[in-house]
This record gives structure tokens, C-alpha cells and sequence, in this order.
């Protein structure tokens, strides 16, 4: 399958929950050093579940379908569901072949949940270094 | 007026780089990026390995010194090819940005002091701007940035008015921008600085390929470049600085070579150019350097340069009927060498990139490594169409319906 599958164009083309959401509990920016590719990503969170969420940014397809994608399932999950999510599971969230130049564009979205949450829970955040070591494992 | 009536055999040039030969379609416009290597090169390389090799410098033995020898006419090549007085006045190093870094941790670090200013412009590669800036941090020097305007000329009143200030030591710039092709007056631009009592260093990575660059009518103090972008290999390029700098500059790195006299407690540097080359330098990469040279050097500089601005009208012609697409740089072609960037408002470069390889088409998208450049135009990222003398225009014209290709695919 094509890296520029339907399913990736029609979520670059019609973002899902592209907006900022009311009374957001925690936001974070994680950019792509690369090329300059940014999402911010809200979070409503209540009794550790989250319970409304949005983003904003701009970049590549594949970053803006990903994380178009993944906010999708977030609603009503778990907090602790959510950031146990793994590059495996990103990869089979865009269900499309990567290529190592792309894998910073795919991943981002997910750098961006886990470290969202970890500013929330007030740990260290997370490396590309440490998300691509995961991915490798 | 320039001319564009072109006598390069292009056909006859391409035939000589095996790269070029698949028999799927590779239309290669990254050279800005390394460009490809002729059949002389890896040839030469290859015969060298086999038959020649031994280190440098070093054994009593005829292999070695045939070995010295032909690392010893690199140099003169380099030195003949950008027309340095003298042999010692090439140093031999992994690339530009190593040359640069050497520039920074020896000259830089002994001589300047808190309260000396490096001035950089805008149009900078990180190669050049993140020496400085550790030397910055380091030593306390200021430095200082040059603006351009919105086509990328150096802003020359601002230039006169830094200089004035009195306390810019060197002046450190590109010969040719690697990402908006525009080419700053550096012969004018040097005299000028001199005149201030500023020295200046040149970046020539992009430029080596695409003119005759001679360091004496220049006068640039220094002058950096890469192997790999005159159709040499990877791992070598060259620094030039007069000789009389390379006296005063403290080693760069420490090791073997570099030395006359190692005690316990001490040692003594050896002359320039080895005081700069410690451990095993590039001895094939050396041999590769010196074919690429010396192939380079059979073509017209008159004739590469009226191809490759053949090449570019073709470009700025064939990216500016396309929808949506914004050209930086130079409004006109004639000002633009060597590359050309742009961006498409319905497409990011990373995607067109994409599905341009998908084609077979080479093109960098990016930041092209100058980040206060595309942050001072607006823009995260562009693509890059970059031109070498084997390049094509009909490669170039092609390039267009790619182009309206992906971003069709892009928005649907």
C-alpha cells in the first residue's frame, strides 16, 4: 500500500477535531526539528480519563493525518490507556508502509500524546531518541 | 548580458556517470545536497586501493611514498584549482563544515576575545553560524547578523554599517546561498571588510561547483569547500587560509602528523599544512579529489556556466506556471545559480518530495540546514530543485507536470 493511501489523504484533507476544545485541562507543542512540523494537542481530563481533546498545527500529510487519526480513539479513554499506546500501535493506527525519512513525521503525534500526558503527570518528557529506541524493541 | 548559447555535450557528459545510467528514471536535482561521481573518479579510487595504497607520511617503503605522493598532488590540485599561491596553504579536512569548525577552534578561539564580533548573514548554513555560536558561549564574542532583502541580496548599507563599529574581526559568509542560488559580490564584499581591518572567510560549498573561484583575486583570508561538490567522493574537502594565519593559528586537533617533537612534558607543532592534519587523513578520498578535479577542469568554467543558467530559466519558467507556487530568491533567473527554492500553498515540501522520489525525481525538502534563513522568510521548510552541468532541460521541464502531479494527489 501506498504511504499516500485514501484513508491518509481523506484525514489531510478533512481534519477531525482540528480546534481548541473548552477547559482544557493541559496542552503541549512538540515539533519536528526537521522540517519544521508542529502539533499542539488539549487535553480535558477528568478522574484520569480524557474526556475531550483537539489540536492545531501544521505539516507534512502524514503528521497532520496522524494525529488527525489518533485523536479520534482518544476520547473516553483511560489516561493510562493512553500512554501505554505504542509506536507499534501507531504504525498500525496509519496502517501504511514507512520508510525511515518518514518516521519522525509518523511518530509525532504520538511524542506529542506521550509527552502531553507526562507534563500533565509532571515527569520528565519524552526523547525521539527514547521513542525511536522503543520502536526498534 | 549573459549568454545562453551553450557548447557543453551534455549527453556525452551524463555517459560518464554511472548513477546516471538506470534504466528507471532518476532525474537527480540534489547535487546542492553531494553530487554524483564520474566514472574517472571511482576508477581512480578503485586502482589506487588496489594497486597503491599504504599510509601517508609515514613508512620508508616505495608504497608509502607513492602514497605521499599522490596525497601530496591533491593538494597541488586544490591549490591550483582555486588558485592558491602556495601548497601550504591547503589543509586537507572532512568537508566545509570541518573547515569552518577548524577556522572557529584554532583561529578563532587563540585570537578573539570578549567584545569581538564575527559577523554571519542571513543566508547562512548551520556549518557556518553553530562554530560561532559555540565560540560565543565559550569566549563571550558577539555574533552579529547581516540582513538581505526579500530576494536575498546582502543588505549592503547594513554590511557598511557593522563593519564601522570597529570590532568585527571576520566577516564569515557564503560565496553562493545553498538555498535561494543567489551569489553575494564577495570580491567587493572582501575588499571592502579589509578595509575595516576585518578578515573573511568564505563558504564556498555550493559555489566551488559552479564558478572559478581564485583565493588571490579574491583575497578572502580564508575559504572553505567540500570534495563531494565538485563531483569528488565524500570525507575530503579542503580549507584554504594564507599562510601567514596559518603560522600564528594554534593545532586544531592533536595526534600523529601534527607534530615535530612529542616529550613528556610537552611538544612541538609540525609547519602548516600537517600542524592541521593529525592522525590518517583521506589518502583515497585524496586520489578521488584529485580525478574529480582534474576531470572538472577539462570542461570550460564558460560553458558549465552558461548551461547550468540555461538549466535555470528552465526551472524559473517551469515552477512559475505552476499554481500556487511561490519561488524565493532572486526575482530574476539571470541573479539565481546553482539552485532554486520554493514553496507550494496547497502542499508541503515534505509530502511533494515524496511523491516526487516516487517518480524518480531527487529533490531536497527541508530546511536545507539555515534555519534563521527560512525563519526570517516565514516558512518551516521549501524544496530545492538544484542544477549540476548533467543535469538537462528537458529533466527540468519535466519537472512541472510532476509537480501538478502530487499536488493533485496532495488536495484532491
Amino acid at each position: 500500500m501506498d504511504l499516500y493511501a485514501e484513508h491518509i489523504l481523506e484525514h489531510h484533507r478533512h481534519p477531525r477535531q482540528k480546534s481548541p476544545i473548552a477547559n482544557r485541562t493541559i496542552e503541549h507543542t512538540e515539533n519536528n526539528p526537521a522540517c519544521g512540523d508542529a502539533i499542539t494537542l488539549e487535553l480535558k481530563i477528568v478522574k484520569e480519563m480524557i474526556t475531550d481533546c483537539g489540536w492545531g498545527g501544521s505539516g507534512c500529510a502524514l503528521s497532520q493525518a496522524g494525529i488527525s487519526m489518533l485523536v479520534e480513539k482518544l476520547k473516553q479513554m483511560p489516561i493510562e490507556d493512553a500512554i501505554s499506546l505504542s509506536p507499534e500501535d501507531m504504525r498500525a493506527l496509519l496502517g501504511v508502509p514507512l520508510t525511515t525519512r518518514r518516521l519522525q513525521c509518523a511518530f509525532l503525534p504520538l511524542l506529542t500524546l506521550r509527552n502531553v500526558i507526562r507534563k500533565w503527570k509532571g515527569k520528565p518528557l519524552q526523547t525521539w531518541a527514547e521513542l525511536f529506541e522503543e520502536d526498534l524493541a | 548580458m549573459l549568454s545562453l548559447c551553450v557548447s557543453l555535450d551534455v549527453t556525452a557528459i551524463r555517459r560518464q556517470f554511472p548513477a546516471l545510467q538506470k534504466s528507471e528514471q532518476f532525474v537527480y536535482l540534489d547535487t546542492a545536497a553531494s553530487a554524483q561521481k564520474p566514472e574517472t573518479v571511482l576508477r581512480a579510487m578503485d586502482a589506487f586501493s588496489r594497486q597503491q595504497y599504504a599510509n601517508v607520511h609515514r613508512g620508508l617503503y616505495p608504497h608509502s611514498d607513492e602514497a605521499t605522493d599522490r596525497y601530496e598532488l591533491a593538494r597541488e590540485s586544490v591549490r591550483s584549482f582555486v588558485n592558491a599561491q602556495h601548497r601550504a596553504e591547503i589543509i586537507f579536512t572532512k568537508g566545509t563544515t570541518e573547515s569552518l569548525n577548524l577556522i572557529a577552534r584554532s583561529w578563532g578561539h587563540a585570537t578573539l576575545k570578549k567584545g569581538d564580533a564575527v559577523a554571519l548573514t542571513l543566508l547562512e548554513h548551520h556549518s557556518n553560524i553553530v562554530p560561532w555560536l559555540q565560540l560565543k558561549e565559550e569566549k563571550g564574542i558577539e555574533v552579529v547578523w547581516i540582513g538581505i532583502d526579500e530576494q536575498g541580496h546582502v543588505d549592503r548599507k547594513e554590511l557598511s554599517r557593522i563593519l564601522r563599529k570597529g570590532n568585527i574581526r571576520l566577516l564569515s559568509m557564503t560565496g553562493l546561498s545553498n538555498v535561494l542560488g543567489i551569489r553575494p559580490p564577495i570580491a567587493d564584499i572582501i575588499a571592502e571588510a579589509h578595509r575595516s581591518e576585518a578578515l573573511v572567510a568564505i563558504d564556498a560549498a555550493q559555489l566551488i561547483g559552479h564558478h572559478a573561484v581564485s583565493v588571490q583575486e579574491l583575497d578572502c583570508d580564508f575559504l572553505a569547500f567540500s570534495g563531494h561538490k565538485v563531483y569528488g567522493p565524500t570525507g575530503i574537502g579542503a580549507l584554504y587560509a594564507k599562510r601567514e594565519l596559518l603560522r600564528s593559528m594554534p593545532p586544531f586537533l592533536g595526534g600523529g602528523m601534527m607534530i615535530r617533537e612529542v616529550r613528556q612534558d610537552g611538544f612541538i607543532a609540525a609547519d602548516a599544512p600537517q600542524k592541521f592534519e593529525a592522525g590518517t587523513p583521506p589518502i583515497i578520498e585524496a586520489v578521488g579529489l584529485t580525478a574529480a578535479l582534474e576531470w572538472l577542469g577539462k570542461i570550460q568554467w564558460k560553458d558549465i556556466e552558461a548551461h547550468e543558467a540555461a538549466l535555470m530559466k528552465t526551472a524559473y519558467a517551469t515552477l512559475k506556471t505552476i499554481p500556487g507556487v511561490r519561488i524565493l530568491g532572486p526575482r530574476r533567473f539571470e541573479e539565481a545559480c546553482g539552485c532554486v527554492s520554493f514553496v507550494c500553498e496547497s502542499a508541503h515540501p515534505h509530502d511533494l518530495s515524496e511523491l516526487l522520489g516516487q517518480e524518480g525525481f531527487c529533490l531536497r525538502a527541508g530546511h536545507h540546514c539555515a534555519q534563521p534563513l527560512h525563519e526570517h522568510l516565514g516558512i518551516p521548510a521549501s524544496l530545492r530543485v538544484s542544477l549540476a552541468l548533467y543535469n538537462t532541460e528537458e529533466e527540468v521541464r519535466s519537472l512541472g507536470p510532476a509537480i501538478m502531479r502530487a499536488v493533485k494527489t496532495l488536495i484532491g
